[in-house]
């Protein structure tokens, strides 16, 4: 064997490594977080949004019921990250309450870069909901002087 | 044969400039609290205020995310995101910037680094 036979060998697989990474296939998806949370649906889209945007998500669709984000994937050097999409669903459940259900599907190409954020994303609305700026989203004039 | 040394050193440039360079993403999201300002120009001035809140009076108007992810386990810093923080501030009509939060976190070989503030105006004096 020639070593210019060889030659194309290493741009071969540098080509198909990359080409794994930049490849999304939405497979495996597991079953969710759910919670139900005392505050308005239409309060908790805009902490889904919040939360999904915390975690890297470009929003790709925004309804007041439904939230979805989609998390960029990333070239590494071993494995790189992201081609997640996670997704929030908002069911109004009465009183002033809202039942949510969160759920990442993960990609099966660069799986191995990826990670389940349903709870990532619970816990950032909680947070998101118990900041004063969500709990009161009115123009309200500082304290201070 | 004269090809193989040009061959090799192109494949070691490229392995160095995946090994050294990564890559890097940058995302940013202005969300605003009730209501919408226009937004101020380009170069115009944003107070950024990592402890402590402005001596004037001001309202919240936004929060300012800001997302930086690189791979290769190279690390983010606040200088990085000060230039999208600003900028976001600016569309979204705010002054100035205040309670900062900054949140690190890891996937294998990636950085998370993520800015969370809010954008205040000031109220126009009597």
């Amino acid at each position: 064997m020639s070593r210019s036979n060889c030659s194309g060998a290493p741009a071969l697989f540098l080509s198909a490594v990359l080409v794994i990474l930049h490849t999304s296939v939405a497979t495996a998806a597991d079953d969710g977080v759910q919670a139900t949370l005392d505050h308005p649906v239409e309060v908790a889209q805009k902490a889904a949004v919040n939360a999904l945007t915390v975690i890297g998500c470009t929003i790709k669709k925004e309804d007041p019921t439904y939230v979805e984000g989609k998390r960029e994937h990333k070239v590494g050097v071993f494995v790189g990250s992201g081609g997640e999409t996670v997704s929030v669903t908002l069911t109004p459940a009465g009183d002033g309450k809202v039942s949510i259900n969160i759920r990442t599907k993960k990609s099966f190409v660069g799986m191995a870069g990826q990670k389940n954020w349903d709870q990532p994303v619970l816990d950032e609305m909680l947070k998101s909901l118990a900041a004063p700026a969500a709990a009161a989203p009115t123009q309200a004039p500082s304290p201070n002087t | 044969m004269p090809r193989m040394p040009i061959a090799r050193g192109t494949y070691v440039a490229l392995g160095a400039l995946l090994c050294f360079s990564g890559c890097a993403t940058t995302q940013s999201h202005v969300s605003f609290l009730a209501e919408h300002y226009p937004p101020h120009a380009a170069d115009a001035a944003v107070e950024v205020f990592r402890d402590g809140v402005p001596d004037r009076a001001f309202n919240r108007i936004a929060r300012l995310d800001v997302h930086l992810e690189k791979t290769g386990f190279a690390k983010s810093y606040f200088a990085e995101a000060l230039p999208e923080l600003k900028k976001q501030a600016r569309q979204a009509g705010a002054d100035a910037v205040i309670e900062i939060e900054e949140k690190r976190s890891q996937i294998l070989e990636t950085m998370v680094y993520h800015v969370t503030a809010t954008g205040v105006r000031y109220v126009p004096s009597p």
